[in-house]
């Protein structure tokens, strides 16, 4: 008979004693427990339950890369397989952190390879990967499974061939909006031909033609593809000898959606989109016109994703292809589908949970196009299951966005980019407070709220009072006064990301929320009134608060330009540029 | 193996006795390994399992060992469709006992070796803890907090700061 390992074994049915499982137990218990609260609510019961799932966890994700090291990860979770990774401010998507800021992620993969050889997944958003980091990661772990890269800096084209070339049992490839260099589209090519184990696949977002044939085999030998996205350098023709080497495509991105074709080669294209009767998400569709969208509509029966940010349809041609879209959860739309097209999401899409409109044109500032308050109605009339909304404009009335939240009330993210700096209310010149107001007021459930056009303290007043389970905020350009940041600071128990530019809020602001920073991932304020005393005197009473000043050259010393704050268990950065000051 | 018409009888840590078909019996690898190194003539001794909780174990062994026979007749034809589905819903409820009796059908599971059983317990155990508070998990296992408040709150902090989902 075997000799297990046990604990003391409970006498009696006294139902006082303690119940100790033995360790096998506890950790087939705790190996059940997916979720990462469950997890830290189960670390803290006792030592024994505190070893037991530190041993069993296999995935970690952590939100800010500074927050921890690598040593301190390794130390308290020896087998961990999965590691997801944040690191820089958001506001670096808007170009507002200096190149070569940090979040590099080279420190933590030469960790990994000593205490995680068995590593099989890395998702980076943020960070910075260079070509070495991703040769030594397709060398250091040969049980790699997927690599994961969503608006990371820092690689070339060089470095994804070594992941094709080394990582013999990929199985996901996914490159989302990198700042990459786009050297060639050899990479792909470097996939050996006995390799076939790949099910994800995403270069969307690289510029370069890569090798048709190389791809084509690629596909064929992958039995179990579910999602392919393409550049836009593959053609419609090519696309069609794509899907039919997989038809059991979950997600697809499609190359360029327009093309010359005879008949026949329609008619192939047609016949392709029909076999694939289990696309969910449909994505790419470069230049698509009126003249190629038809082939789609077979496949858009069972759609609940349909990203459409890189067409620039008109709205007709929007209404024509959602009449065949009855399921569509999320939708992403340019702008250039205007009112019109909006009016047709809310007639044609009742299950729309989702939607973000993006501008074709961010930097036009001529002649008014684009959607308006008009179309924001029309979506929330015929979409009342909406909750989640990303809406740039150029126009906005306090009154549409009232009528908006009182046709969804369960809005859990709200971003509103009314695109002008300091817009009013176009009917009434008035501020937006009550546009904001309103929101806050009816969402009950707001989680994330991102606010613009012309904005008193006002609407943060509100924040502060009704917007209770907000977690997130993004601020630009708004505000009167400390007071506005003050009320946000002490009305919202659960904020977690605050991110400010461009308004007036200074070191009294700042200061407020000394309490609150360390219940806070993090704070980040660019261009406001914050100087060097009041960041220098936060970091003195807050010893375990990260308070770091970026400090551009040559302007006024005794401005704090832009400060991040964030709580860390791991203590100061040690790799902090010279125009990082930690304080 | 004997026929399935023979019975075997285990003893539980009371001195109760259980009769069990070969067929139940076999659903625990345990007593099988004990059958195959002693023989079917004498009592199993289980010491580690008492009566309230072998009772349980007993009423488990037996239905799981009559839907195998049911499948082994007629290809399955006598489960049915929704049979597995049917097993499982009597396996849930069978599960909803009070803690201490739960906790106890998890032991003696692990120790019998039913995996089948082992498996679906440790799922309601999990289930228990799903959404609650350290607090509220020592006071379910009835398990003394033996951090210092320091480490608790070093603990904490380590969580929520660096560990914590979006």
């Amino acid at each position: 008979m075997e000799c297990k390992r046990k604990k003391e074994w409970p006498e009696s049915n006294d139902s006082n004693r303690a119940t100790t499982f033995p360790d096998e137990v506890l950790e087939r218990v705790l190996s059940l427990l997916k979720s990462h609260k469950d997890r830290s609510s189960v670390s803290l019961v006792c030592k024994d339950w505190y070893n037991a799932e530190r041993w069993s966890r296999s995935h970690v994700f952590i939100g800010n890369c500074y927050s921890v090291s690598p040593e301190i990860l390794t130390r308290r979770f020896p087998n961990i397989r999965s590691v997801t990774l944040k690191g820089k401010p958001r506001f670096s998507d808007f170009n507002l952190v200096p190149p070569n800021w940090g979040a590099d992620i080279h420190s933590w993969l030469m960790v990994f390879e000593k205490k995680y050889p068995l590593l099989q997944e890395l998702r980076l958003k943020r960070m910075t990967v260079t070509d070495e980091s991703l040769e030594f990661l397709s060398l250091s772990f040969p049980n790699f499974k997927a690599l994961s890269l969503l608006s990371c800096d820092g690689f070339s084209t060089d470095g994804l061939a070594a992941i094709a070339t080394n990582c013999k049992n990929l199985t996901e490839l996914d490159i989302q909006e990198n700042g990459i260099e786009d050297r060639s589209g050899n990479w792909l090519s470097c996939f050996p031909e006995s390799f076939t184990s790949l099910e994800v696949l995403n270069f969307a977002n690289l510029q370069s033609d890569v090798n048709f044939d190389a791809l084509e085999r690629l596909v064929s030998r992958c039995k179990s593809f579910k999602t392919l996205k393409v550049n836009k350098s593959i053609t419609l023709e090519q696309l069609q000898r794509l899907l039919v080497h997989a038809p059991q495509l979950v997600e697809l991105g499609t190359g360029t959606f327009s093309e010359e074709l005879t008949a026949q080669q329609y008619s192939e294209l047609e016949t392709a989109f029909n076999n694939c009767k289990n696309i969910h998400t449909l994505s790419g569709l470069w230049e698509a016109t009126a003249q190629f969208l038809p082939v789609l509509y077979p496949a858009c029966t069972n759609l609940t994703f349909l990203n459409l940010s890189y067409s620039t349809l008109d709205g007709d041609d929007l209404a024509k292809l959602l009449v065949h879209c009855p399921n569509l959860r999320r939708l992403w739309v340019l702008d250039t589908v205007e009112d019109k097209g909006l009016e047709a999401v809310g007639s044609y899409c009742p299950l729309l949970e989702e939607l973000r409109v993006f501008p074709a044109d961010p930097f036009d500032e001529g002649i008014v196009h684009g959607v308006t308050e008009a179309g924001f109605i029309a979506v929330s009339s015929g979409c009342p299951r909406l909750h989640y909304v990303l809406y740039f404009c150029r126009q906005m009335t306090n009154a549409a966005v009232a009528t908006v939240v009182q046709n969804c009330p369960d809005f859990t993210h709200f971003r509103l980019c009314i695109m002008n700096p300091h817009q009013p209310d176009y009917q009434t010149d008035e501020p937006m407070d009550e546009a904001f107001g309103a929101v806050v007021k009816t969402c009950t459930k707001l989680q994330r709220l991102a606010v613009s056009g012309l904005l008193t303290d006002l609407t943060f007043e509100y924040t502060g009072k009704y917007a209770k389970n907000l977690e997130t905020l993004s601020v630009a350009f708004a505000g009167s006064s400390d007071w506005g940041m003050q009320c946000v600071l002490e009305g919202c128990p659960k904020l977690r990301k605050l991110e400010i530019r461009d308004s007036p809020f200074g070191n009294a602001a700042l200061l407020s929320g000394l309490e609150k920073y360390e219940s806070m991932r993090s704070l980040w304020m660019s261009d406001c009134n914050v100087t060097m005393n009041g960041a220098r005197y936060l970091a003195k009473e807050m010893p375990r608060l990260n308070v770091e000043v970026i400090k551009e050259e040559g302007i006024d010393n005794s401005k704090a330009d832009k400060v991040y704050v964030y709580r860390s268990v791991a203590g100061p950065r040690r790799d902090a540029p010279p125009f990082v000051l930690t304080l | 193996m004997a026929s399935s018409s023979k019975t075997i009888t285990v003893v539980s840590s009371d001195g109760d006795e259980f009769e069990m078909t070969m067929k139940a019996a076999e659903q625990s690898k345990l007593i099988t390994h004990m059958l195959d190194e002693f023989g079917v003539s004498d009592k199993v001794p289980l010491y580690n399992v008492n009566s309230e909780t072998m009772a349980k174990v007993m009423e488990y062994c037996k239905k799981h060992a009559d839907h195998e026979a049911a499948k082994e007749e007629d290809g399955g034809a006598a489960i049915g469709a929704g049979g597995e589905e049917e097993l499982k819903k009597w396996d849930d409820e069978f599960l909803k006992v009070e803690n201490g009796l739960l906790f106890n059908i998890i032991l003696a599971a692990n120790y019998l070796e039913i995996k089948s059983l082992l498996d679906s317990s440790c799922q309601a155990v999990a289930d228990m803890i799903k959404g609650k508070t350290p607090e509220q998990i020592r006071e379910i296992f009835n398990i003394k907090n033996d951090f210092t408040p320091e480490e608790e709150a070093k603990l904490r902090s380590e969580n929520e700061w660096a560990f914590q989902e979006d």
